[in-house]
């Protein structure tokens, strides 16, 4: 009975676990990990049952096997059920068919990897092809402007041979104008990478944050102070009590 | 209690205080104030240099020049923000800075704030506050035994180790919470820094590209008028003033304000480290404020130069 209930724990470990790794986002997180964990976790469990532990964590662990590749064996059989719509294919690259016209994929359906870690694009992926992670607009907006800024200054660059290179007064006054302007074009560029920089909320919250720690430790550097002065107005009393117990002294002597 | 047990106690005492890395922090806070110096200097520089390329091209085509609305200054009240005091080309909008000096104003909150963290780190490991301690525990100590004194003239004499081990004890105490509030203050402005770290080494950066742009128009346009219609005398001024402007621009390239910044990150980073774990990684924490310290100095310096 006691092996059973290894059994069965290992059942429910190894099922999850294979959750775990269907449903993960895309690389292995450290969160993964907690999976690991709980898996030898439940084998360390077994070792706490003195004479037993031995039978237990065999139980354990053929649950274990048994509750992984259970998980599997679900998937292929509703693979082999889905009338066509997934094929073997799905566990190699994720392929699938395209939604029907009257089908869709709810947009809160968890994306899954597929057992070959190809990583799916999720829910709205309907092509079935394997999806190249997106790149925002922001993201793409901000790689061509430092691309143009590059690009500017090789441009500035070249300019800069020519107008020594060139004997020709026009051509030369022709660069020289080119020169300005294109100096002109860098010096918007970089503002505008300095102003994403500067106006974004993870600065504008690292400033909050500095301006409060910084106050606690002004409040510190205060606290030792006062603790010397404490300890200089303690000694003024102790001193003054006694000359005046010096004087008392004199007069009662 | 006997004189070898007071050494004892003192030693076991004073032997707890943690090292609180006074110089490197004072260090620290000086190359933030080196960045923050380099800050202002460049926008001056960048500034000057725009002004002074302006005033040739007015010179060279004899410009006929006004005042702009900002020299008319309000009646009352504070600084007036309309528009600069400035001259302008008749007819021709006011000389504008250029857009990275205009974008680079507002990261001067930011060197405030990391000049405002440096100086509170180096107000908790004040030595002024080291120095008064001592002076007031030496007059604590004095004080106690002159009211000792009063009651019998030998027990002064007994009770002075036992001012020694309290002083002692205090200034141990004292350490380990100033180690406390610098541990914990340092490790939880460690991300905050390294933020601010990277948008003030954009900033830098980006000044150093304003003034370099500068540089580089002022000395081509010196370079071009110059040719044989210059007289030798002439000639040699202009080219000393080109060489100059030359100068600056190569000082301007071998810095590195992004890199010097990148150094002010991996200082503190070092630096919390250092007081997380209690192995003293002294030795890191002194390398890396020096560089850092010394890519803010030459930094500075190409910026001011």
């Amino acid at each position: 009975m006691v092996e059973w209930g290894a059994f069965g724990f290992g059942v429910v470990l190894g099922w999850f676990m294979y959750f775990t790794n269907r449903y993960r986002k895309g690389d292995v997180q450290f969160s993964d990990l907690t999976t690991l964990v709980g898996v030898i976790g439940g084998g360390a469990i077994t070792a706490l049952f003195g004479e037993a532990k031995t039978a237990l964590f065999g139980a354990y662990g053929a649950g274990l096997a048994v509750g992984f590749f259970a998980y599997f064996i679900v998937l292929l059989v509703m693979v082999n059920r889905s009338n066509g719509v997934f094929t073997v294919t799905w566990f190699l690259d994720g392929r699938r068919k395209r939604l029907a016209d009257d089908e869709e994929i709810p947009g809160e359906t968890r994306p899954t990897v597929a057992p070959m870690a190809v990583q799916l694009g999720g829910p709205q992926q309907t092509t079935g092809a394997p999806a190249v992670p997106a790149r925002s607009p922001l993201a793409a907006a901000v790689e061509e402007r430092d691309r143009a800024i590059t690009a500017t200054v090789d441009a500035l660059r070249e300019l800069m041979r020519e107008i020594g290179d060139t004997t020709d007064d026009a051509r030369r006054s022709r660069l020289r104008e080119a020169h300005g302007q294109l100096t002109q074009k860098l010096d918007e560029l970089v503002a505008l990478r300095l102003k994403d920089v500067l106006d974004s909320e993870r600065v504008r919250s690292a400033l909050a944050k500095l301006s409060v720690i910084t106050a606690d430790l002004v409040a510190g550097a205060q606290e030792m102070k006062t603790a010397a002065d404490t300890l200089a107005t303690a000694a003024k009393m102790i001193d003054r009590a006694t000359k005046a117990i010096g004087f008392l002294g004199t007069i009662f002597a | 209690m006997r004189p070898a047990s007071v050494a004892i106690t003192l030693l076991l005492v004073t032997g707890c205080s943690p090292y609180i890395y006074k110089t490197e922090i004072n260090e620290f806070s000086n190359g933030v104030n080196e960045l923050s110096s380099a800050y202002n200097a460049g926008l001056k520089s960048s500034g000057s240099e725009r002004q002074e390329r302006q005033r040739r091209q007015w010179t060279k085509k004899r410009a006929r020049i006004a005042l702009t609305e900002g020299c008319v200054l309000q009646a009352s009240g504070g600084p007036d923000n309309v528009s600069a005091c400035a001259l302008r080309e008749v007819g021709k909008a006011p000389p504008a800075p250029s857009r990275i000096e205009t974008q680079a104003i507002p990261a001067a909150p930011i060197i405030k704030a990391l000049r405002d963290y440096a100086d509170a780190l180096a107000a908790v490991t004040n030595a002024e506050d080291q120095q008064t301690l001592e002076a007031a525990q030496a007059q604590f100590k004095n004080s106690i035994q002159d009211l000792a004194k009063q009651r019998d003239p030998a027990l002064p004499a007994s009770l002075g180790p036992v001012a020694d081990v309290f002083s002692a004890t205090m200034t141990a105490a004292l350490n380990a919470r100033r180690y406390e509030i610098l541990r914990d203050g340092v490790t939880a402005a460690n991300a905050p820094v390294a933020e601010l770290g990277g948008a003030l080494g954009e900033a830098l950066d980006a000044i150093r590209t304003a003034r370099a742009n500068e540089l580089r128009l002022l000395a081509d346009d010196l370079s071009a008028e110059l040719g044989p219609a210059f007289g030798s005398t002439d000639y040699l001024s202009q080219l000393n003033l080109i060489e100059g402007k030359v100068n600056s621009l190569e000082a301007l390239r071998h810095s590195e304000p992004g890199q010097a910044a990148r150094d002010m990150v991996k200082a503190h980073e070092e630096l919390a480290l250092a007081l997380k774990d209690d192995r003293r990684q002294v030795q890191a924490v002194i390398a890396s404020v020096r560089a850092f310290v010394d890519k803010a100095k030459a930094v500075r310096e190409a910026f001011a130069g």
